[in-house]
């Protein structure tokens, strides 16, 4: 009886025996009206407690992306702590107060400093985004687990900064020539440092794999910049009789077919580029295959501008709406009652909070659109070949930095 | 075992990893004994071993899928856990541990008693700054010394002159520091300074602008507008106004507003997440706190203004007939004047008019002297000038 149950105290499978290997599906059960729930009472609670809760509502969107992401059966679970997100803001504020201090100093003392105060400032804020973004990845990785194994991270978030901080001039310099390159380069240093439990995943991705569609989309691209420009030269705007100019014909129909193409471009890259590198993970004998479906990245993004035009006009019939009965007097009441105590003060604060709430609306629409769809997109086209090999893989390793994600919560990078 | 000696016997299939081997099992869970002193005994159903056994004082459930159940154990590897997903299996455990979530909730309890504390201090914090704000940026203010001060002035004014030059051009009315018109600034300002302790030369232009405005720079630089100048009806006004900025360079209001929007900055990118401060919430928020500190400015202004004219004995109530006739002009004006910096000019008559001196009334300023003054600019000759 005991050779039927899978599992270490089960004998292994006699070695003649010839095995299959097995591959594990990865799926996404997590429902949009949940998500979406979870974010409008979030972002309701934050406001109510001056945005205190946000780190506990980063908590719960994790949870809920991770615990319906089911890889061969199992979902991931999420371990991290509200209350260490909170604290690692608040060390990050602290780091930041010198900086501002200083930058204040030499704006007011220097002027003829101030902007290069100010360059070397979002200098530093570029480069720190990189250390932040590796820290925060090392936070989400050593508080995840899978069939009761803790993943890791290893490398050094300041290595990470500096290969990324010096990227970006061979790109610019290369005229992004050099991008697959530093996208290869940067997949790399993350994910031969990651870990699941005591075995390391190896990355064997090249930049020629990006090669083909990211120089093909860069050279249509281009060609068709050529054509807009020289077509904007050659055949310039014609006038009609009262003498508005006019986009000649040819010319506005090549400017709208390169935007087309521009739009359409950046899904398939992505597409492309998720699919690429992430297929060259490795771990142990498993490995780790992505097939990411452009044609449904750009149905989402589709939907999103759907989506976003229609919420834009229900918020300006909203503000007319608004700005009509103000007219008619109807707030005029109201306006006196708040000008007992400053009649300033209370519409500078119904411009904030309605800019705040303007604002979370489009950012709840993305998500709920992209963010979620996105994710769901990677985790369905994704696949583990060989799957039973992680069986023997032991736990390692604890969470790591005990205060999690300030710089990157400070400086607004890594998402989920 | 005191599982053996219980009557019914409640049990329920589950899968089981232990933590330490990224392998799962499935088992069969026999709950054993009452509710805290019993145990959880988990069963290899292939051969009826027993695997482990949690006590159930031990367990507690982590966040889950929706009808799924997930327990863990203290003391066990972080990762070890009884996974129950069965519909009819989460069914029998939550009817037989029904205190399963109780850890959990506690600890939801503990974390929303730290929600309301942190915001309740951030509350009190926010509450401590907007109160000890003038304080703060007075103190600091304090020991800024005033020939920073003057550089920094230099700087706003080229930024001032920078944002003219957008707008078509910045132009000093009458640059000639001998006209009559500007001696009578200098000569005004003089008598308005005698007796009081300015760390700073007070310069006073009158620049042409649309806008109907006067600014008082770091450093002592005052600006009036000549858009300003043309609404000002009477030398009252005029003088009124210039006491009123000259107040806010003795005061060092100036300094103070950028001590506090740097400092405002930080506050509200704390609140709001984004220390960087390159949001338009963050930059409407600094507003809003400083519109408040600004309000203290103009009244404390204010009261310089009302001092002064006491002491050279002119009617100042001019001040808030100005204000109320270049505010009240038009609706677009007033829904600017919402966001105006400005308290609203009802309680400025009433700080102005109190322990209003009586009369013998001088005028404040001769009328060659208020006649070279509006001529400035070239402008036409308001009426009322005596």
């Amino acid at each position: 009886m005991g050779e039927l149950v899978p599992g270490p105290w089960g004998s292994p499978p006699p070695a003649d025996v010839p095995i299959e290997a097995r591959t594990g599906e990865v799926s996404f059960l997590g429902r949009r009206l949940a998500l979406l729930g979870i974010l409008l009472r979030g972002y309701v609670l934050t406001l109510a407690t001056f945005g205190i809760y946000r780190f506990w509502l980063v908590t719960q969107r994790r949870r809920f992306y991770w615990s319906n992401t089911m890889v061969d059966d199992q979902p991931l679970e999420y371990t991290g702590s509200s209350v260490q997100l909170l604290v690692g803001f608040l060390l990050a504020v602290v780091v930041f107060i010198p900086v501002y201090g200083t930058v204040f100093y030499v704006s007011t003392a220097a002027p003829e400093y101030a902007a290069l105060a100010y360059l070397a400032m979002f200098g530093g804020f570029f480069f720190l985004s990189g250390y932040a973004a590796f820290r925060g990845r090392r936070f989400r990785l050593t508080r995840t687990l899978w069939r009761g194994i803790r993943f890791g991270q290893s490398g050094s978030a300041w290595i990470y900064a500096l290969k990324r901080f010096f990227w970006i001039p061979v790109v610019i310099i290369t005229l992004g020539l050099a991008y697959p390159a530093m996208v290869t380069s940067l997949y790399r240093y993350r994910f031969s440092n990651t870990w699941f439990g005591d075995r390391r995943m190896v990355f064997a991705g090249k930049a020629g794999a990006l090669a083909k569609v990211f120089y093909g989309l860069y050279a249509i691209n281009l060609v068709l910049a050529c054509i807009v420009l020289y077509q904007s030269v050659a055949n310039p705007w014609s006038t009609t009789a009262d003498g508005t100019p006019v986009p000649s014909m040819t010319g506005g129909t090549w400017l709208a077919v390169s935007l087309l193409v521009l739009c359409l471009s950046v899904p398939l890259y992505i597409s492309r580029e998720r699919s690429a590198m992430l297929s060259s993970i490795s771990l142990g004998e498993a490995r780790l295959a992505v097939r990411m479906p452009a044609r449904w990245l750009v149905a989402q993004y589709l939907c999103y501008g759907l989506f976003a035009i229609v919420l834009t006009t229900v918020l300006f019939l909203v503000l007319g709406l608004v700005v009509t009965v103000a007219e008619q007097g109807a707030f005029a009441g109201a306006l006196q009652a708040i000008s007992t105590f400053g009649r300033g003060i209370g519409a500078v604060l119904a411009i904030v909070l309605g800019y705040l709430t303007v604002v979370t609306l489009y950012a709840t629409l993305w998500e709920i659109v992209i963010g979620l769809g996105y994710w769901k997109l990677l985790a369905e086209g994704a696949r583990i070949e060989n799957v039973d090999a992680i069986e023997t893989v032991r736990a390692h390793g604890a969470e790591s930095p005990n205060i999690g994600e300030g710089l990157a919560d400070a400086l607004n990078v890594g998402s989920y | 075992m005191r599982s053996t000696s219980d009557p019914i016997e409640i049990a329920f299939s589950a899968h089981f990893q232990d933590g330490n081997l990224a392998r799962l099992r499935p088992i069969r869970v026999r709950v054993a004994g009452k509710d805290a002193e019993g145990a959880l005994i988990v069963i290899d159903p292939a051969n009826g071993r027993e695997l482990a056994q949690w006590p159930t004082a031990d367990v507690f459930t982590v966040p889950s899928r929706r009808d799924t159940i997930r327990i863990g154990r203290e003391g066990a590897p972080a990762g070890a856990r009884i996974i129950v997903e069965d519909p009819s299996a989460v069914a029998v455990v939550r009817a037989a541990l029904p205190g399963l979530g109780r850890k959990r909730n506690a600890d939801k309890r503990r974390q929303m008693g730290l929600i309301g504390l942190s915001s309740a201090a951030l509350v009190a914090f926010v509450a401590a700054y907007l109160v000890g704000v003038p304080l703060l940026a007075g103190r600091v203010v304090s020991v800024i010394s005033p020939a920073w001060e003057t550089q920094v002035g230099e700087t706003v004014a080229e930024q001032v002159a920078e944002i003219f030059e957008a707008q078509g051009g910045f132009e000093i009315c009458d640059p000639d520091p001998d006209s009559p018109g500007n001696r009578a600034l200098s000569s005004f300002a003089d008598r308005v300074l005698q007796g009081v302790e300015s760390p700073f030369d007070v310069r006073i232009a009158v620049v042409r602008s649309e806008v109907a405005n006067a600014i008082a720079l770091p450093g002592g630089r005052i600006y009036y507008f000549s858009a300003l100048l043309d609404e000002t009806r009477t030398p009252e006004e005029f003088a009124g106004v210039l006491a009123h900025e000259i107040g806010h360079v003795v005061h060092r209001h100036s300094m103070e507003q950028l001590v506090a929007s740097a400092g405002t900055g930080l506050l509200v990118g704390f609140v709001l997440g984004d220390v960087t401060g390159l949001s338009v919430a963050g930059a409407l928020g600094v507003m809003l706190v400083d519109s408040n500190f600004s309000r203290r400015h103009e009244l404390e202004a204010d009261r310089f203004a009302r001092l002064a004219a006491e002491r050279m004995q002119f009617d100042v109530s001019g001040l808030a007939d100005l204000l109320d006739r270049v505010t009240g002009e038009d609706a677009f004006a007033e829904a600017l004047a919402l966001l105006s910096t400005h308290p609203l000019t009802e309680d400025r008559r009433a700080a102005l008019a109190a322990r209003t001196p009586v009369p013998p009334r001088v005028p404040a300023l001769t009328s060659a002297q208020w006649q070279a003054i509006t001529e400035m600019c070239g402008g036409p000759v308001p009426a009322g000038a005596d």
